[in-house]
């Protein structure tokens, strides 16, 4: 090798083992950090103590539900029957679905930019320093997966024994842990992060329809949860083959490769961190979808600035396959859970009601989402800023009003009044658009204010207003389907007052806080010159670019 | 392949998704030779780098790093390789000697307490040794990065836009660093903005466009920057400057080329036709 100037004749020794690269930056960093031992022990006593009284409260509460579900089904079926078991099993397969994809898409091995750029230009063995990087995440999988699996399974079966518990903990454990390191062994491989995400999406958007399926062709299909001991060491199996070969392909991964992950990972924990659910979503998604697209769009129907916003929300939601594939997988939950024994109770359906149409909405208003991030967006366009809320409303208006009939047909179709319960569903859409579009233009919790000392670390003062923008409005506004759902029936009475909280919800959705003279200029410039005691002889509303206000 | 070669590049394509963001292009650098890349904004200079680099699969062509494909999963290549992008990253808590420090010791390098001393002193950086790289302005944290790159044994060295946010001293002052490295017999391959930086430095440059990428000299070169950025014109002729020959900076200049180049298409096309080509015709960007 050439020995350039610099070097002079200092000439290069053995190069370093990786494990003595990560001590000296771990000591140096330690020389500067002000955390004391002490202070180290009890963040991880305090952690462990959460995690214990988190998951012992879990527990209490999965009893308590299973326990307060009646013993026999509450309404007689046509044929339509699932175990709650069965349930729970596919609830287990749409977690590995979640896992998986997840994994692929933090990586699941990634390092930060900085290790990115000061260890692996290094020519030491980058095995060595990645793997602790390489086992964080299953790690942390199997950690979290095996006590959520416990929980679920003492919530489907009754009189689980001790032994069982511990069969049921150490296979939720492994399961979970092999599935993300499964991931990574793909990741060595080469195969794109977007096709193992992709597969967990499928797993996960199929659980429903597989659910119906297995409830319209067997009746009384009852599945074990507890994993006999033949299934425990095969799992073990899978995880310790499946880890050998990640430890030893470590070195195939490229640095492009582990930066992206890693780059992923750190946005994504921010976002965890700051209570930020849009940008983790953001996080997670960018990056899986292609850099180029086959064709383009000519546009050549857009010829309104209204126009223009109302085909890119669509465009924006039919481009991501995900979204779609949410909302058609949400639709399938309800009448999963109406097809479940013991849980087709009406507080179980309209709770599905609820979670799964809060999830489809979620995958809505992509679009306005964006908008929010960058509020040139929606400046761009020559129209004032209620307007662009109020034409933002209309995508997830379209497609929660598909979704509503497609839920609430069935239910008016079982209890013998299809018109009334669609007439309902058409009332309560616009809930849906109007919370959709509350909850995309939400402020982000100000973390620069006074934060308050809670259980779960320092918060700012207000997160709770701000995180409950969006399912304030479900909440509020679905209270008549709520009660359509408990009686089993609908009213006219009701059908009108959930109209009304359907123009309250819209009201509420399309309103833009902080209105500037510039925003009610481009609306009424006449309001506008009286508010700011000047005379304008100017019409300014179609030329400005207004403030889109949050 | 002579022992000297240090990249061969053969109608290298490099892109996104499967686009070409620039020309193919074609170029030996050899040892104690500095190549350097121009051409506008996004026309593909750092893309080529990622690619001599190993970030990025190139999409066609030919490409070899000291005699080898390109790997930098390999840590032989990492070793002979080193390289200044624009990565501005840091580790939140080590110091700005302590990065040295870690870059010298992780390549093996004796006495690298020493060497990190003498880097920091010549790139300006001695008062700043212990504090962390947060507290630097954005040109010392350059000078960092820069330091970083020679604080380590290498045959290449890949720089892109060194020049970025240093001061005019320091700016001569890494000129006359690469002069030195070409003369201790190592290579140098960057991408520059700077007509003064590519003069001093560089013995031969590669005008990366969209049409066609052209080899000429770095008088020329400097010509077809200061062009560009007074907003183009024509007046900078390409001249020859053979593929792999050894020149020094400005030879030959005044000739018209007749490096054959290569189109996206593949359709072969002379050198003259376009120099300027880096700021005219249609323009596909990097996403």
């Amino acid at each position: 090798m050439t020995t350039t100037s610099d070097l002079g004749d200092r000439r290069p020794l053995a190069v370093p083992s990786p494990r003595s690269i990560r001590r000296y930056t771990r000591a140096a960093a330690n020389r500067h950090g002000d955390t004391s031992i002490g202070a180290l022990l009890s963040d991880v006593y305090s952690a462990i103590l959460m995690a214990a009284i988190g998951l012992g409260t879990a527990i209490g509460v999965a009893t308590t539900l299973r326990d307060s579900l009646p013993k026999v089904p509450a309404r007689p079926h046509d044929g339509l029957l699932l175990p709650l078991s069965t349930l729970a099993a596919l609830v287990v397969l749409a977690l590995a679905g979640t896992a998986l994809s997840l994994a692929a898409r933090l990586g699941p091995v990634g390092v930060g930019a900085a290790e990115a750029r000061w260890w692996l230009s290094l020519p030491v063995r980058r095995r060595g320093l990645l793997r602790p990087a390489a086992w964080r995440l299953p790690a942390t999988a199997a950690l979290v997966g095996g006590p959520v699996v416990l929980v679920l399974v003492l919530f489907a079966q009754e009189g689980m024994s001790g032994s069982a518990a511990v069969s049921t903990l150490v296979g939720g454990l492994l399961g979970a842990g092999a599935i993300v390191v499964l991931a990574g062994v793909a990741q060595t491989l080469g195969i794109d992060r977007r096709v193992t995400a992709r597969v967990g999406d499928v797993l996960l958007g199929l659980v429903p329809v597989l659910g119906l399926a297995v409830a319209l062709g067997a009746r009384d299909l009852a599945i074990g949860l507890t994993p006999s001991v033949v299934v425990l060491v095969l799992l073990l199996v899978v995880a310790a083959v499946g880890g050998v070969l990640l430890d030893l392909r470590l070195e195939r991964i490229p640095v492009r490769e582990l930066r992206d992950s890693g780059s992923v990972a750190t946005q994504a924990a921010g976002a965890v961190v700051s209570l930020d659910s849009r940008e983790l979503g953001r996080a997670l998604a960018d990056r899986m979808t292609s850099v180029r697209r086959r064709r383009s769009i000519r546009f050549g129907w857009v010829s309104s600035p209204a126009r223009a916003l109302l085909t890119a929300d669509i465009v924006l939601w039919w481009r991501s396959p995900r979204h779609v594939v949410q909302v058609v997988a949400a639709a399938a939950v309800p009448a999963l859970v109406a097809a479940v024994s013991r849980l087709d109770t009406p507080f179980a359906l309209a709770t599905a009601y609820l979670v799964a149409g809060y999830v489809a909405m979620l995958a809505t208003a992509e679009g306005p989402r964006r908008a929010e991030m960058a509020p040139i967006i929606d400046r761009l366009l020559p129209i004032g800023a209620r307007e662009v809320r109020r034409l933002r409303l209309v995508v997830p208006g379209v497609l929660m009003g598909l979704w509503t009939l497609a839920v609430l047909g069935p239910i008016g179709w079982s209890n013998g009044d299809p018109a009334g319960w669609l007439a309902l569903a058409v009332a309560a859409t616009p809930v849906w658009a109007g919370a959709a579009i509350r909850s995309a233009y939400r402020p982000s919790p100000d973390w620069s204010g006074p934060l308050a000392a809670t259980p779960m670390g320092a918060l700012p003062t207000g997160v709770g207003s701000v995180l409950v923008r969006g399912p304030d409005v479900v909440l509020l506004g679905m209270v008549p389907v709520l009660i359509s759902i408990g009686i089993g029936q609908v009213t006219q009475t009701l059908i009108v007052v959930q109209a009304v909280c359907a123009l309250i919800a819209v009201a509420v959705g399309s309103r833009v806080k902080g209105f500037s003279i510039l925003d009610m200029a481009a609306e009424d410039p006449r309001a506008a010159a009286t508010k700011s005691g000047t005379k304008t002889g100017t019409k300014t509303g179609t030329t400005s670019t207004p403030k889109s206000g949050r | 392949m002579p022992s000297d070669v240090v990249i061969r590049a053969r109608s290298l394509s490099v892109g996104y998704g499967g686009e070409p963001v620039c020309a193919p292009v074609t170029f030996t650098v050899r040892a104690g030779d500095a190549l350097a890349l121009v051409g506008a904004n996004g026309s593909g200079k750092s893309t080529i780098l990622r690619a001599v680099l190993g970030l990025l699969e190139p999409s066609g062509g030919e490409l070899s790093v000291l005699g080898r494909p390109v790997d930098e999963r390999e840590a032989i290549f990492r070793a002979e390789v080193s390289s200044v992008l624009d990565d501005d990253a840091y580790f939140p808590a080590l110091t700005v000697a302590e990065h040295l420090l870690l870059t010298a010791r992780g390549h093996g390098v004796d006495d690298a307490t020493g060497l990190a001393a003498e880097l920091l002193a010549e790139f300006g950086l001695s008062s700043h040794a212990n504090v962390l790289p947060v507290s630097l302005s954005s040109g010392q944290r350059r000078r960092l990065l820069l330091a970083a790159g020679f604080a380590r044994p290498r045959r290449l060295l890949v720089l892109d836009e060194p020049e970025q946010r240093l001061d005019q001293q320091m700016r001569s002052a890494l000129a006359e660093r690469l002069r030195a490295e070409r003369a201790a017999g190592g290579a140098v391959l960057l991408a520059t903005h700077d007509p003064v930086l590519l003069e001093a430095v560089a013995s031969r440059a590669v005008l990366v466009g969209d049409d066609q990428s052209v080899l000429m000299s770095p008088a020329d070169a400097a010509r077809a920057i200061g062009a560009e950025t007074l907003g183009g014109g024509d007046e900078a002729a390409p001249t020859a400057a053979a593929d792999g020959a050894p020149g020094p900076a400005g030879t030959a200049s005044g000739r018209t080329a007749s490096v054959a180049t290569t189109t996206p298409k593949g359709q072969s096309s002379q050198a003259g036709q376009s120099a300027q080509q880096g700021g005219s015709g249609k323009r596909r960007r990097r996403p």
